[in-house]
């Protein structure tokens, strides 16, 4: 192995109240800034400063030797401007370092692009490349979809958009018997495309802190011996940035791990690169093909759409939302289409997955476990408010 | 006990279909299609229409007094057999005609009473219309009652109301007066082991015979039991077994306003929140609480300009469907509040 390519997902979704129709106006209606508030404050103290500050600290030590990357949603911004301005401004530090590579997705984190036509995943993605510019002063040359979801049509569309590389889950099935630890091109737009090593990152991410697991206690050394003796060129290391200090908590040695990360990774001699630095440096080995009904993603076992469209409700749900585009256009309101959009992020779906309820009987796990129902009966009832909104909007401008 | 008035309710629902919402936006207007399942209903219809023939045939030919609560939607399926209400208007004399909500809707508990009126008129309309009978009876949806639905019906005309009775407060084995109008209580207890627990094996009163049935009413006091159930959920033969039996005891059985008319009526004191078993297998969770909501809401949006659609989507059989010891009702309130979207737009 020649070189690690870190990438973290920074992402926290607009919550929905429970909803009830009221004489609230406006975002309010639906969402639960108090919530969100509270939610925004435990994982920036508990993850984004520490986590920020640590890296800040790193690419002080190790100069231009130690390099990452960073997708920041645009509802996650939002939050920064609404509770921790300060916070915000350490990822402009990071922007401004030359060490840290800032990568694009849809501002809303949202399965835009999933929808049918790719207009509104495009719009969704300008917006988020303009917050960037905005408050990062960054220009993203790479992208990476909502949960890592890709297909040959999602390709193209970020190829023609300009885009240098994008971002996928590597997985054996798409793979066959070729290694995830090299570039590959898009097939049909040959964009280039990193692979995530999902072992390698999993083993940080997930079984950081499992005592059952062989591998247990991992240390920085011991993780970079693995990913040296890997082969390939390049593994690609994806994850939730929350993973620090959030997934895995501070009592699990995940900050010490990262603190001696660095050293250990280039004293085993590999190298940190960028994703555009990783698609400058190796030539792509192979094409990768992916059809539009087998989108992949980085979720759950399945690694599909299923986390998020598996079941009636979420199929229902989405549709609901899927259709109601050329409505909410029309009229013109932007605060309609901020919440139709808000309305549009991945987690409202995955919190509708009931994959984890065995088969069998189902029916006795209701009274426990009702919370995937409960929030796709909020949901739609969400749904019924809002589009009764948008037509009486509609009604108003005709 | 002296005497018995039974009562049925008589209803077939439209069951909604499973929908998608691109199946609203492809379709230039609401309809019945869209959002019901017509074949299926239909196929259900076929088979109950003739159940109900033959129960009819038998309460012409032996002369079993009762009170029937037609609904609505069962008026309108009949449309599919035509003969079903002729069967029923043969029935005239023998039987008394309850009025009711056309709809079999919650609509009563909406804070605007407008939908409500409309459909009680509605529905003695159809009354007058199709059986040919004036209606002084109100048998309310799933049997609720309060003052001002009290104040309402009275100011409609009708002379007399069927209600729950409270179970634990004593056998209300008697003809009321609520302050407004004459009432009946039902007694909920006989009632329910009548339609539901006579089917059940495991119960350890199974098999319930006529004669056995009869011999609990005899062994009560009072002047009139009243019992309101499923006109489906028994067999004829065992109405028939039960009028005999009735019979030998010297127990009589009548019409609802036979009954106000021939007891002195007792005054009721109690609370005036009354209905079918507490509304617990329609109103008990969110779901069904916050469906009722919008109704109520889309109802004070459209004014007097309900329709048939709107109607339907108020039936109380939806509310059971979203009850949580039914099979999927998270599925089921889904799709029902698609389908309640997809009509309301078009209603803004």
């Amino acid at each position: 192995m020649r070189s690690v390519c870190f990438y973290f997902q920074v992402h926290q979704p607009h919550r929905l109240r429970w909803f009830w129709p009221d004489d609230r106006v406006g975002i309010d209606r639906y969402f639960d800034s108090h919530i969100n508030e509270k939610t925004f404050r435990k994982v920036a103290s508990k993850c984004y400063r520490p986590t920020n500050r640590l890296i800040l600290e790193l690419i002080d030590e190790h100069r231009d030797k130690f390099r990452v990357s960073y997708s920041i949603t645009g509802t996650f911004i939002d939050q920064c401007r609404d509770w921790d301005r300060d916070l915000l401004e350490t990822f402009s530090q990071m922007a401004d370092s030359g060490s840290v590579e800032f990568i694009d997705e849809t501002y809303h984190h949202s399965l835009a692009s999933l929808f049918p036509s790719k207009d509104e995943f495009v719009e969704q993605i300008h917006e988020h490349n303009a917050v960037m510019r905005d408050e990062l002063h960054y220009k993203p040359k790479v992208f990476r979809n909502t949960e890592l979801l890709y297909n040959n049509s999602i390709a193209s569309t970020i190829a023609d958009l300009g885009y240098k590389a994008i971002l996928a889950e590597g997985i054996e099935h798409v793979l066959g018997a070729r290694s995830a630890n090299y570039v590959y091109t898009a097939k049909g737009s040959n964009l280039p495309i990193l692979l995530r090593n999902y072992r390698l990152s999993d083993d940080i991410a997930y079984r950081f802190s499992s005592q059952w697991w062989s591998g247990y206690p991992l240390t920085a050394d011991k993780w970079a011996h693995w990913a040296k003796s890997a082969e390939g060129d390049v593994v690609n290391i994806f994850m939730d940035y929350e993973t620090f200090g959030e997934h895995q908590w501070e009592s699990t040695g995940i900050f010490e791990f990262l603190r001696h990360l660095p050293g250990e990774v280039l004293s085993s001699g590999l190298e940190f690169k960028t994703p555009s630095e990783v698609v400058a440096k190796y030539q792509p080995v192979g094409e990768i093909d992916v059809f539009d009904l087998s989108t992949i993603s980085w979720a759950d076992m399945e690694r599909d759409t299923s986390a998020w469209l598996g079941n009636y409700m979420q199929q229902r749900c989405f549709e609901e939302i899927k259709l109601l585009e050329p409505y909410v256009k029309e009229t013109g309101d932007a605060e309609l289409l901020r919440i139709w959009r808000c309305l549009q992020t991945s987690d409202h779906y995955y919190y509708m997955c009931t994959k984890w309820l065995a088969d069998g009987d189902v029916h006795s796990y209701f009274s426990i476990h009702s919370s995937p129902f409960d929030a796709a009966v909020n949901f739609m009832a969400v749904v019924v408010d809002f589009k009764l909104m948008v037509f009486k909007r509609l009604k108003e401008v005709k | 006990m002296r005497s018995v008035c039974l009562c049925f309710q008589v209803h077939q629902p439209f069951r909604l279909r499973w929908f998608w919402p691109h199946e609203g936006y492809e379709s230039d207007s609401a309809s019945l299609d869209l959002y019901f399942d017509q074949s299926f209903n239909h196929s259900v219809f076929e088979e109950i229409s003739e159940l109900y023939i033959r129960s009819n045939r038998m309460i012409h030919d032996t002369g079993i007094a009762c009170t029937f609560n037609l609904s609505g939607t069962l008026f309108d399926q009949s449309m599919w057999n035509p003969e079903l209400i002729r069967s029923f208007k043969k029935l005239r004399g023998v039987v008394e005609f309850a009025s009711s909500p056309y709809y079999n809707s919650l609509s009563p508990l909406f804070e605007e009473k407008g939908e409500f009126l409309r459909q009680v008129r509605m529905h003695r309309d159809a009354l007058s219309d199709l059986i040919g009978v004036r209606s002084t009876t109100f048998i309310n949806t799933e049997l609720i009652h309060n003052s001002i639905v009290a104040r309402l019906v009275s100011e409609l005309g009708f002379s007399a109301v069927v209600s729950e009775g409270v179970f634990g407060l004593g056998d209300h084995c008697s003809a009321f007066d609520d302050g407004v109008l004459p009432v009946l209580f039902r007694h909920p207890v006989l009632s329910c082991d009548l339609e539901f627990r006579s089917h059940d094996t495991l119960w350890c009163e199974y098999p319930l015979t006529a004669s056995k049935f009869a011999e609990w009413i005899a062994q009560m006091e009072g002047n009139v039991l009243t019992l309101y159930l499923d006109y489906g959920s028994v067999s004829h033969e065992f109405l028939e077994d039960l009028l005999h039996e009735l019979g030998l005891r010297g127990i009589e059985l009548l019409t609802v306003s036979e009954a106000v008319s021939r007891f002195d009526s007792v005054f009721y004191d109690g609370a005036l929140h009354l209905s079918r078993l507490n509304l617990k297998h329609c109103l008990s969770n969110h779901m069904q609480h916050l469906y009722l909501h919008e109704l109520g809401r889309l109802s004070q949006i459209m004014g007097a300009g309900g329709d048939e659609i709107f109607g339907y989507l108020q039936q109380a059989d939806i509310f059971f469907e979203m009850g949580e010891e039914k099979p999927y009702p998270f599925d089921y309130a889904v799709n029902t509040f698609s389908i309640l979207s997809d009509y309301a737009r078009r209603r803004v």
